[in-house]
């Protein structure tokens, strides 16, 4: 046993590397001078600490068709609309799918399963033409729609799992004290169920404030686009500044990545529930 | 319940029974009401219309033709086009480089996560970021990192003396599918080590014990012990990762946009690109429904394998 330990620790570690080394290096190009980062021989650690790529971000330059700061919040209401929407709509089919026993709850349980394997680039077509006749193109309201709908199946599946973790005689003692229904699923199921809504909460959260596809096809007005939209515009102009693009990179992920540490208990046991029993 | 105290009283009838139970199914149909609509106007509608529109003539840039049905004109189209079996085998490469890696890398990191030593917390905390990090910035990171000039891995490759001269990995024809695929398998491989973990940690104590007590070595029982165990689990992180590796567009979208010279362009950048730069919209819709009838087959072999997982 003593002999292994060390090999242990060496897998702990290259794997650690890994698996943060393209996230240390984003870091540290971000606060690299522009000479630094275009160096030869490569200077790996910024030889001054450079903060031009941030204040550039917080302040919008309307002349590059770049506003980070616009983005961000754009990003931040969409996520949070499809987040609300979301979880409004699973909690009660959840709740619907694990207490219920009625006709035609298999076939739901299937439609769910077959949202799943719908892929974003054949949806993305019809989607577009139905957004256009309905005016919604370009419309934050469109893409929370859209995000909202492809988050809900998973997000049902996820929260019946907890549903089903809560006995249903607690729905029976609460019904017989003369709760109804509703009574018994907003006061007394849903408190209980506080984890499973975080986990699931977060996970429409994060995949709409990630999504590209449906964002980058529907947006065309820069005012109105995503962080994953405008910062992928960057890429295609002929210079690419990248203390610029690295600086708006880190601010994108840091919020997500404080989230997935801060909650990471709840997000594996939530993401595990359904396939680990 | 006490002897002479009559139950009867209490029992409802069974048609009061029967039609109290139709009342409360009434409230799960008014529960589950609201995701079915939505689901079958966003999701379902659009399938239909896409389905519709894979059969007739489409193109956006000349709306005066109308749409008339065309038969299977447009999956004609599709099969009589090189670069549609050239990228159904670069899809079906991708998937398989890329979900049998993350595999098989997740499963190390789940094993080495599943042994007890100080820091483990610490590096569990810092394998799961690939997977925080967006889609978008991960492909932007790596476009640095591998920059022919300026980028940290050709200056690594080259000071390890592995590569004699600087490699353009996005850029060149060989490199670039490869190059694509480690930043897949780089942002995945953490959802497969997470799940494998739980599985590992479902495994009860005493198969090991006992294994030990028959004397059986560690890689012994890996192979009768872990592996078999792992299976229900391991056929669930195997499946997603394919089902979801056949609909990825954004990792190689944005790194390389299907080039250099077409050389990574998946099945969905190729629809997408007949979609929005042709605007052939009946040829993308023909090709969308091939790459859902891929999806629908794995989603069988999915339900099959679960439902031999829960009955074994």
């Amino acid at each position: 046993m003593k002999l292994r330990q060390p090999l242990i620790y060496l897998g702990a570690v290259l794997i650690s590397l890994f698996a943060i080394s393209p996230f240390v290096w984003m870091v540290l190009t971000s606060m690299k001078p522009q000479s630094d980062i275009y160096s030869s021989p490569l200077s790996y650690f910024p030889t001054s600490l450079h903060t031009g790529g941030y204040t550039a971000m917080l302040n919008p330059h309307a002349d590059d068709n770049v506003n980070f700061m616009k983005w961000f919040y754009n990003t931040v209401i969409v996520s949070l609309l499809t987040t609300v929407f979301s979880i409004v709509i699973s909690a009660l089919g959840g709740y619907s799918m694990s207490r219920f026993r009625y006709r035609g709850r298999m076939a739901i349980g299937y439609l769910i399963l077959i949202t799943q394997m719908l892929p974003g680039s054949l949806l993305i077509i019809p989607l577009y033409i139905i957004m256009k006749q309905y005016n919604l193109l370009n419309s934050h309201f469109g893409l929370v729609i859209a995000y909202s709908t492809v988050a809900i199946p998973f997000c049902t599946w996820m929260l019946k799992g907890y549903f089903d973790s809560v006995s249903s005689s607690i729905d029976e003692a609460a019904m017989v004290d003369g709760a109804g229904r509703w009574r018994t699923f907003a006061s007394i199921i849903m408190p209980l169920t506080l984890p499973g809504l975080v986990v699931t909460a977060i996970f429409s959260f994060l995949t709409s404030w990630n999504e590209f596809l449906f964002a980058q096809t529907f947006l065309s007005d820069y005012g109105k686009w995503t962080l994953s939209v405008g910062i992928a515009s960057f890429q295609g102009q002929y210079v690419v500044n990248w203390d610029y693009l690295m600086a708006g990179s880190v601010m994108t992920t840091l919020p997500i990545v404080i989230a997935f540490w801060a909650l990471q208990k709840y997000l594996v046991s939530g993401m595990t529930a359904g396939a680990v029993k | 319940m006490k002897p002479g105290v009559t139950p009867l009283i209490e029992q409802p009838s069974l048609w009061k029974r029967e039609m109290k139970r139709l009342k409360d199914n009434r409230v799960g149909y008014l529960f589950i009401a609201p995701l079915v609509i939505s689901v079958a106007l966003v999701l379902l509608y659009p399938i239909g219309k896409a389905a519709l529109m894979s059969f007739q003539y489409w193109l956006v840039t000349k709306p005066k033709n109308g749409h008339p049905f065309v038969g299977l004109d447009n999956y004609r189209e599709l099969f009589a086009s090189d670069y549609f079996y050239r990228s159904l085998g670069i899809t079906f490469l991708y998937i398989i480089v890329t979900v049998a890696a993350r595999y098989v890398l997740g499963l190390l990191t789940a094993l080495l996560l599943n042994k007890n030593f100080k820091g483990r917390g610490l590096v569990r905390a810092l394998v799961i970021i690939p997977w925080a990090v967006p889609e978008v910035v991960t492909c932007l990171v790596f476009i640095l990192m591998y920059d022919y000039r300026y980028g940290v891995i050709n200056d690594l490759l080259l000071k390890m003396k592995m590569i004699s001269n600087p490699v353009a990995f996005l850029g060149d024809s060989h490199t670039a599918l490869g190059a694509a695929m480690f930043v897949n398998i780089w942002k995945g491989f953490p959802f497969a080590a997470i799940m494998l973990l739980a599985g590992l940690q479902s495994i009860p104590k005493d198969l090991y014990e006992a294994a030990t007590v028959d004397g059986a070595g560690i890689w012994r029982q890996f192979r009768s012990v872990t592996l078999p165990m792992l299976r229900p689990v391991s056929v669930v992180v195997f499946l997603l990762l394919v089902v979801w590796t056949i609909k990825d567009f954004g990792i190689v979208y944005v790194l390389t946009g299907g080039g250099p010279s077409r050389v990574t362009e998946i099945l969905t950048i190729f629809i997408y690109k007949i979609g929005f730069k042709t605007f052939n919209f009946g040829v993308a819709a023909a090709g969308g429904m091939i790459l859902l009838l891929i999806s629908i087959v794995f989603t069988l072999i999915y339900l099959k394998a679960t439902k031999a997982g829960e009955t074994t």
